[in-house]
């Protein structure tokens, strides 16, 4: 059944594609807000395509300092979806991290055969 | 499907490792979601004979299992002579009750008895009695043991009276004690069988109009189905009042809001009524004859169609037609069919010879032709009923337990302290509540034209971070190191349980002041504001410890 496919869209594409309108079908069905929503597609994106971990880390860091800089300046409302914010990208961190340390682990066993 | 199908879904899947991890974190955080954010309805009729009260009521002091209701040193360091019991009590059963004096070593002296009356309100009682030496507490007790009634007995308290003889306590009158009925519903509009779920919608008020037939409002009765799932935001909806221009079609405010209430969809629960609506302490001075709003916002709430508050009302404009259910989109508010479920609560206040004697103000015969008056504040939202008039703003801390208002423009507090018998000494006392607030004036006058303030002592206190005092000396050097910070929202208070243990010293005024009229006079006016030259960053002003005494003349 896999043959009948074209060439060009690939099968891995077609699946890719579906996994991305369910996690948007999933933000509609519980009408997440849409800084939710982009995270949950970041989260999802970053399986499927790893990008380094050291971009979310800073990007969590920055959140953190926000939440800070919101908080002495008494916006809790901001400071409070900051932290939540960078909380999400410490998890997205932690997963990618421990993505490439699979990767190395996998690279050392090579090396050493 | 072949064999080898399979062998290839196989491959396929060990091939591309990344997609079915994908897979299976959507199909993970769907179950997840679905568990989080299901709807759980909580409805008004379903919490309705006190299912959903998170606030149990208090216990009976005497029951069926305890026959004895001690109060502990209720006599030491009291002389020997005549004194006045004064207590609140109330029974669900006839009972006769027997009072004793008592003492550790277990010494009993039997000196009256009282009848309760089946009561669902908690009843003024007083008794007279000789206290001998060497008594300490005092001992209430059921005459019939394992009688089935639940008795409550509460603000037990003694006065020691001026009379020397049993003959003079038959010319003692009966202590006079002020008594507001706030349990008086005074416009309402009951029909709750239409649902208002337009608070689903972000940055929505919904609310309702009405027109005022008292100078007070008490509190508002709201029937509220509460829509949330397991992880609901702990921001506030704000449920405010304001007086309105209303002609039927539009709705346009006038002046500042006069009172406000913040809440969470989890510390709501806490003003939830044993018939499933929730009573909404919102204390505020009306004006006859003109529009008011009561209204929630959700604009600092993050709703959707799982987690909002549904009002329920009617959906006939009739019902109410004095006003309407409005509704505010994008800064306008307009009406919508229908009216809310509703109960304006005002107060009846307790009337001796047609004078208005403040709640919970005291006025006893001590014999021999003196009286006492007393006057403390009972630390409750109640309090707010005995200011004869406030300014805008003006709200009970549950935190602090005062009244406190904010300090702009002409903010003032102001009793009417009428004693019925003519004043030989007044003495009035009171702490600022925080040093870091602006600086509190207070002012007397017997005749509202000339006002005389009051002198004041600055004295340090050591206050713990909850701001319970701990001790106080007479210094005045210490400064300050409180932050300035008033944040006074009662519903965070009452959802925060401050356990610090720090501990700091301020500059706080100390009120003690003699007032001694010079001639015959039974009422004084206080108005209770803060200083304009102070230029501290406060912006409220309160007292604590609030004590109005004053020695009578009973003729």
């Amino acid at each position: 059944m896999f043959k009948k496919l074209p060439k060009k869209i690939s099968l891995r594409i077609c699946l890719e594609v579906v996994l991305i309108l369910f996690s948007l079908g999933m933000g509609i069905y519980f009408q997440w807000e849409i800084a939710n929503l982009i995270f949950f597609l970041g989260f999802v994106i970053s399986i499927l395509h790893p990008i380094p971990s050291r971009f979310s880390a800073i990007g969590a860091i920055v959140l953190l300092v926000a939440t800070a800089i919101l908080l002495v300046a008494k916006q809790s409302d901001w400071a409070e979806t900051s932290a939540i914010w960078a909380y999400y990208l410490m998890i997205f961190t932690a997963m990618l991290s421990f993505s490439e340390l699979h990767k190395g682990s996998d690279g050392a066993i090579i090396n050493e055969n | 499907m072949k064999n080898w199908d399979y062998k290839k879904i196989l491959d396929f899947i060990k091939q591309e490792k990344r997609i079915f991890s994908a897979l299976v974190f959507l199909l993970v955080a769907f179950a997840v979601n679905q568990a989080l954010y299901a709807n759980h309805k909580k409805t008004a009729d379903s919490c309705a004979n006190g299912k959903c009260l998170i606030i149990l009521p208090e216990k009976p002091q005497l029951t069926k299992d305890n026959n004895y209701y001690y109060v502990d040193d209720l006599f030491e360091n009291q002389p020997s002579g005549y004194y006045r019991l004064t207590f609140q009590g109330k029974s669900d059963q006839a009972e006769k009750i027997l009072l004793k004096l008592n003492t550790y070593t277990e010494k009993e002296e039997q000196i009256g008895e009282l009848s309760f009356a089946p009561s669902i309100k908690l009843q003024q009682q007083e008794a007279f009695f000789f206290l001998p030496e060497g008594f300490d507490s005092l001992l209430f007790q059921k005459e019939n043991f394992g009688s089935g009634g639940d008795v409550f007995i509460e603000e037990a308290g003694i006065t020691k009276l001026s009379i020397a003889s049993q003959e003079e306590l038959a010319t003692i009158k009966k202590t006079i004690i002020g008594e507001a009925d706030t349990d008086v519903v005074k416009i309402s509009q009951l029909d709750s069988n239409y649902s208002l779920p337009w608070l689903r919608e972000s940055k929505t008020a919904l609310g309702q109009v009405f027109q005022a037939t008292e100078n007070l409002i008490s509190a508002v009765a709201l029937k509220i189905d509460i829509n949330k799932n397991l992880n609901p935001s702990s921001r506030q909806y704000v449920l405010s009042l304001r007086e309105v221009n209303y002609d039927g079609e539009k709705v346009s405010f006038v002046g500042p809001v006069v009172t406000d209430l913040g809440f969470s969809t989890n510390s709501i629960e806490k003003y939830r009524e044993v018939d499933g609506t929730f009573l909404f302490p919102l204390y505020g001075m009306l004006e006859k004859g003109k529009y008011y709003l009561i209204s929630l916002d959700n604009s600092k709430v993050d709703v959707g169609s799982q987690n909002y508050l549904e009002f329920k009302g009617s959906r006939d404009d009739a019902s109410y037609s004095k006003g309407s259910a409005v509704m505010k989109r994008y800064k306008e508010f307009y009406p919508i069919d229908g009216d809310l479920y509703f109960k304006i609560y005002s107060a009846d206040f307790f009337l001796e010879n047609g004078v208005k004697i403040l709640n919970g103000a005291k006025i006893e015969d001590l014999g021999k032709g003196i009286g006492k008056y007393t006057y403390t504040p009972k630390g409750k939202l109640i309090d707010l009923l005995d200011l004869e008039t406030a300014s805008p703003g003006t709200k009970f801390s549950d935190n602090d337990k005062v009244i406190l208002a904010p300090a702009d423009k002409n903010a003032s507090l102001n009793y009417i302290v009428n004693t019925l018998y003519p004043i030989s000494k007044l003495n009035f006392s009171a702490t600022q509540l925080r040093a870091a607030w602006k600086n509190v004036r207070v002012s007397y006058s017997f005749d509202q034209n000339n006002w005389i303030d009051l002198p004041f002592l600055e004295k340090s206190e050591t206050v713990s971070s909850s701001g319970v005092n701990l001790a106080m000396d007479q210094q005045a050097t210490v400064t300050d190191q409180d932050s300035t910070d008033n944040s006074d929202n009662s519903d965070s208070a009452g959802d925060s349980s401050s356990s610090t243990k720090t501990t700091t010293q301020e500059t706080v005024q100390v009120f003690d002041a003699d007032i001694v009229p010079t001639k015959e006079l039974r009422t004084v006016y206080f108005k209770i504001t803060y200083d304009s030259d102070d230029m501290s960053k406060g912006k409220s002003f309160a007292l604590k410890n609030l004590k109005i005494t004053a020695d009578l003349k009973m003729k």
